[in-house]
Order: C-alpha cells, then structure tokens, then sequence
C-alpha cells in the first residue's frame, strides 16, 4: 500500500515539469510559432536556478532568475521565426544545441566537472505539506514533499484554459493561430502577439527548470532535462493545445516514466525500461489518431 | 531593363548564400571569442589552435576528415528526407542500429574477413532503413508526426543498443573490473575498413563521398528528386501526374534509412572497431549532420563542405582543450549560434526593406 502511494507520488512528480513545458507548447502551437527550442529552453532554466541558487542561496531569486531565462530564451527564439523568418526547426535545433554547450561548459568552468554537481549544504525548494491531509497516512505519501510548483502546475493549466477559452485574449491569440491574414484585418499587431505569448509562457518551462534541478534536492547533472522537452512536445501534439487535455496527456508520460522507474531491480534490463515511456508516446499518439480517423469517418457516413 | 534585372537578382542571389554564411561564422566567433575571454584566455590564441588542431597537420586533417564520415552520411540522410518534405529527424536512431548491426555482423558472422565487411554494410544499410520505414508507416498510417515518431525513435534505438551492448553482446574479453562503457566484442583487423594509404582516412570517407555524388545525381539528373518532392509537398496533386506518393513516401524514407545506417557503419568498421555504448548518441553525429544539411540549404555537395568544417571545429576544439584548458563545449556553443544565425533570412530582409524604402521614396514603380 505505501508502495503504491509512493508510485503516485513519483509520477505527480514526473507529470509537473512535463505538464510545465507541455502549457507553454500548448500556447506556442496556438499562435503558431513550432517551439522545438524547449528541450534546451528547460535545460538553460534548470541550469540557472541551480546556479543562482548556489551562489545567493536564496530560493525566489532563483526562481526568478529561472523564469527570465527560460523568457529570455524563448524571446530569443520566437523573434528569430517571427522577425527573422528563420526556419522553426533550424532555430529551435540552434537554441537546443547552444543551450547544451553553454551549460556544460559553464558547468565544467565553475564546478570543474562533467557530470553532475551535489552540494549537500544545499537545500532544494520548500515542501509544502497539506495541512489535513499530513494526518491520513496513505495520503500523506501521496501528496508528500510536494512543493508549491508542483501544486502551481495543476493550478496554471486551469488558469491557462479560462486564458485561452474564455478571455478576449485568448481568443485572439487563437484566431491569429488560425489565420493570420483576418486576425491581422481585425487590427491585431500579428507579430506582436505572437512574440508576446510565446515569451510570456516560457516563464513557465522555467518553473519546470527549477523543479529539475531544485524539485527534491538542489543538484545538476549535465544534460537533466532528459528529453522531457521534446516529451512535452508530443504530450502538447496529443492534446492539440489544449490546456486541460495537456493535464492528460503529461500524466500518461508521467506514469509510465514512474512505472519504468518502479519496475527497476526486477528481472527486466534497465536499458529496456527507460524505453517504455517513449514506446507509450507514440503508441499514444498512434491509438489517438486512428480514433479520431475512425470516429470522422463513422461520421461522415451518417451524414 | 530585364537583363539588368535579371542579372542584379542573380548577383543579389549569390551575395545572399555567400554573405549569410560570412555573417553567421563572423557573429558566432565573436561571441565565442566573448566567452573565451570571460574564463580569462587569449581568444586568438585559442582559435589558431583550433584551426591548427583541425587542419594544421596531415595527421589533425586525417582526424577531421574521419570524424566528418558519419556526420555527412547523416546529412545525407536528412537532405533526403527534408527534400522532399518529410522532416524526419531519426538519423540518430538510424546511425545507432546500423552501427550496431554491423558490429553484431562483424563480430559474429561466421565468414571470411573479406566478405564479412560487405555483409556488415548490407545488415547496417537494411537496419537503418527499417527503422526509418518504421517512422513512415507510423506517419502514413496513423498520421504520427515524422518529428514526434523519430525523436522519440532515436532515444528508444540508444536505449536498445545500450541493452545490447551491456548484455547479450557484451564483450567476452571485457574487464568487469573496469571503469568504461559497455561494448561489444573487438573486430579482427580484416574486418576493419582499411585506410585508403598509409597514413589516410579510412575508406568509409570516400564511400562517403561516392554517397554524396549519389544524392547529388539522383536530385539534379534523376525524375526521383522531382517526384519525391510532390509526393511529400502535395500528396494529391502527385496523384494527379501518375506519382504514387505512398511508395514515393517509402523509397525516401529507405534512402534516408539507409544513408544513416551506413554512416553508423563506417563509424563501427573504420573508425571504432566495435559498438561503444553512446558512441553516436554522445557524439552528436546525426544532429550535426543535420545542422551541416541545414546550413547547405540541404545540398548534397554544401553538406559535404559544411560537415568537414564542423568537424574541424569540433576535433580543433579537443586540441585547444587539451594545449589551452578551454572546455570543448565552446565549439557547441558556436556552433548553436553559426545555426541561429543562418536561419534567420537576414540578407533578404535588409534588401527587402531596401527596396521597400527606395519605392517609398521614388513613389512606387519609378
């Protein structure tokens, strides 16, 4: 019974950074700039809250530096595809290959290492424990040494559909996704917004940053992001950019990455485990997809 | 008036694909030399040993030129496959099962040295096309974006090899004892590619070349460059001129596949002896193939050209790591920034705004 609580409880922790990412997609994908630069995106933000917390040991600067970052970098790339014309796959490769060189060689200059750094006088981000739910023993393992990102990331999703469903806004932001040209009639600065929403939602991948390297505690090891960049990618494809749906589809990938985890020790290989939570993606996405093909079609014949 | 027009767009043309490179290779060295200066070091120091380090000695240039074979074939791969409008990205995925099956095939096929060598290639050809078929059924049958299928390939193909080489085919003579990356049994040396002369690169570059020549021939003299490209861009209208797009979709993806397998192939045969565990996945090899397709507009002979050169930066940067401290991660850094920076349409745009300014002022069509 702990065990399973434990389960839970690591899977909630795989599914926030994944979740994170996926709403930043999710808007990304709305006003239709492809952001493939995530991956490097949470491994720049994952770096400097590390680093800003190493050297000022102080929990909300790191935050914050984390969040601007994670900005700084998605500016970076929606004004070279907005502004620049440059081609989305080029840039986000760019960004992606820059950000693994810069934090690796920062690492190596700072920290004199290649792997990873661990500094035991170091704490991570508070936890934040339920108040009533601390006394129920099954449930307190579930919701333990949760901190309050965790929580925001449910709490975000939420605030990012009423965003983008029910506020002029959104509505914009999701009208110059679908077409440029009459969004740009109504009188809507198409490139403006687009740079705008793109930047303003990587300030979340850099919450998802610091959960990485400061979630349980504070540490980084070259290369943590782990392909949770392009994960979220396919979780935010899965649920076409919506919000809620992304709440979903992160939690598939988190569970079979805390599945992959909790099986390890057990007669299969390692190697073979780590693959299952790239196996569900695309089983995922091949399973949607032809559901939705055959619901459209079964449609089509009613008609 | 036409003939003039005609041939300032064609200047405007070559200034554009000469100067954006110029630009970008400029940019980035400058800020590299930034961020050499920061940690304390000359940076024209650091650079004339990478240059040295890279193309300086007959010995450094061999370097480059065999680090530079996988990383062609995997652009290889991708000019094919973006060509003709599939952006697939699984030559890691590609490279990592072709090096593998032919390290499985070199080392266990029970057969003469020299005809285990071709039989290794084959197994590395048909491997790599596969698996890169696997991601265009996936794309063609369930609509799974090529990106999402491949990216996620390429992690599953690592973890596979990583199993293989950790377990079933570890290497019998290994040392348990031993702090190294798992790896399959050593290739006799009559498995191995051989250097084209004493001294030189191996023969897995030429094969490489003669590859590129292939590519080049089959899009600029071939009806398969032309077709491929309708099959991929537009489905229906290739339909329409008598183009199967699906077997289309199927012949690029195996050409693809079969390019990037093969590169993983010379890396095993010419150049490592044997699989390493992460010995493409670290190495970057595929991605920077794909960056050397992207910065040669996804030509056959510019990809040629630019996977040499990254190449070169990146064994120039071993040596200024070792003779000046300066972490290799510096070459990553510039060469993330030589991409961004050729994306951008920069050239294009300042002579768009040009243009635009001149009309304002002359009042349009003057």
């Amino acid at each position: 019974m702990t065990y399973l609580a434990q389960v839970i409880n690591s899977t909630i922790r795989e599914i926030t950074p994944i979740l994170l990412v996926a709403l930043c997609a999710g808007v990304c994908s709305k006003v239709q700039v492809f952001n493939i630069a995530l991956e490097g995106t949470l491994l720049m933000s994952a770096f400097f809250a590390f680093l800003t917390h190493y050297f000022l040991h102080n929990i909300f600067l790191s935050v914050a530096a984390a969040m601007l970052v994670a900005m700084g970098m998605t500016l970076i790339m929606s004004t070279f595809i907005v502004r620049l014309k440059g081609q989305p796959m080029i840039v986000g490769m760019a960004l992606n290959t820059f950000a693994r060189g810069f934090t690796t060689f920062l690492l190596s200059v700072i920290f004199k290492t290649k792997g990873a750094v661990n500094p035991s006088d170091l704490k991570g981000l508070t936890k934040f424990d339920l108040p009533l739910i601390k006394r129920i023993p099954f449930l307190s393992t579930v919701f333990g040494a949760l901190t309050v990102i965790d929580y925001l990331a449910f709490a975000l999703a939420i605030v990012m559909f009423v965003i983008m469903y029910r506020t002029v806004i959104g509505f914009r932001l999701r009208a110059l996704g679908i077409n440029r040209a009459a969004a740009g009639s109504l009188g809507i600065n198409v490139a403006r917004y687009q740079i705008l929403a793109t930047t303003l939602s990587g300030s979340m991948i850099g919450l998802a940053g610091c959960l990485l390297s400061l979630g349980r505690n504070a540490m980084f090891i070259q290369d943590i992001s782990g392909a949770r960049g392009y994960v979220a990618l396919a979780a935010n494809n899965l649920c076409k950019g919506h919000p809620l749906g992304a709440m979903i589809s992160s939690a598939l990938f988190g569970f079979t990455t805390a599945l992959a985890r909790s099986l390890q020790g057990t007669a299969i290989r390692q190697q073979l485990l780590q693959c299952i939570p790239y196996i569900a993606t695309i089983a995922a996405m091949a399973f949607y997809n032809a559901y939705a093909r055959s619901k459209a079609r079964r449609k089509n014949r009613s008609l | 008036m036409d003939n003039e027009r005609n041939w300032r767009r064609t200047l405007l043309g070559v200034v554009d694909t000469v100067t954006q490179p110029l630009i970008a290779v400029l940019i980035s060295f400058l800020l590299g030399a930034v961020v050499i200066l920061v940690i304390g070091k000359n940076p024209l120091l650091a650079y004339g040993e990478m240059i040295r380090g890279a193309f300086g000695k007959q010995v450094y240039l061999m370097n480059t030129l065999k680090r530079a074979t996988p990383i062609i074939m995997g652009g290889l791969a991708v000019c094919v496959a973006w060509r003709s409008g599939y952006e697939a990205m699984g030559g890691e995925g590609q490279m990592i099962l072709g090096a593998m099956a032919a390290a499985l095939v070199g080392y266990y096929l029970p057969a003469p040295g020299w005809l285990r060598i071709p039989v290794a290639l084959l197994a590395a050809a048909a491997a790599g096309a596969l698996y890169s078929m696997l991601s265009g059924w996936l794309f063609e049958r369930f609509d799974v974006t090529f990106i999402i299928s491949t990216l996620m390939l390429n992690y599953i193909a690592n973890y596979f090899a990583a199993y293989l080489c950790n377990y079933p085919l570890r290497d019998p003579e290994a040392n348990v004892y031993q702090m190294q990356n798992a790896q399959t049994g050593k290739l006799p040396a009559e498995v191995t590619l051989p250097p084209v002369m004493k001294g030189w690169v191996h023969w897995g570059f030429v094969l490489a070349l003669i590859a590129v020549l292939v590519t080049w021939f089959l899009f600029k003299k071939t009806s398969f460059g032309y077709k491929s490209r309708m099959g991929g861009l537009n489905p229906r209208f290739a339909l329409y001129g008598g183009i199967n797009a699906r077997a289309m979709l199927y012949l690029v993806m195996i050409l693809s596949g079969v390019m990037a397998g093969l590169g993983g192939a010379f890396e095993t045969l010419g150049s490592k002896g044997r699989y390493v565990d992460q010995m493409i996945f670290s190495t970057g090899y595929a991605w920077t193939g794909m960056v050397a397709a992207l910065l040669a507009n996804m030509n056959p002979v510019g990809t040629l050209l630019a996977s040499v050169l990254l190449a070169g930066l990146a064994v120039g940067g071993s040596t200024m790591m070792l003779n000046m401290d300066i972490p290799l991660e510096v070459c990553n850094i510039i060469e993330g920034i030589i991409t961004l920076f050729m994306s951008a349409r920069m050239i294009r745009i300042a002579a768009g705004n040009m243009k635009r300014r001149k009309q304002a002022k002359g009042g349009g069509k003057a």
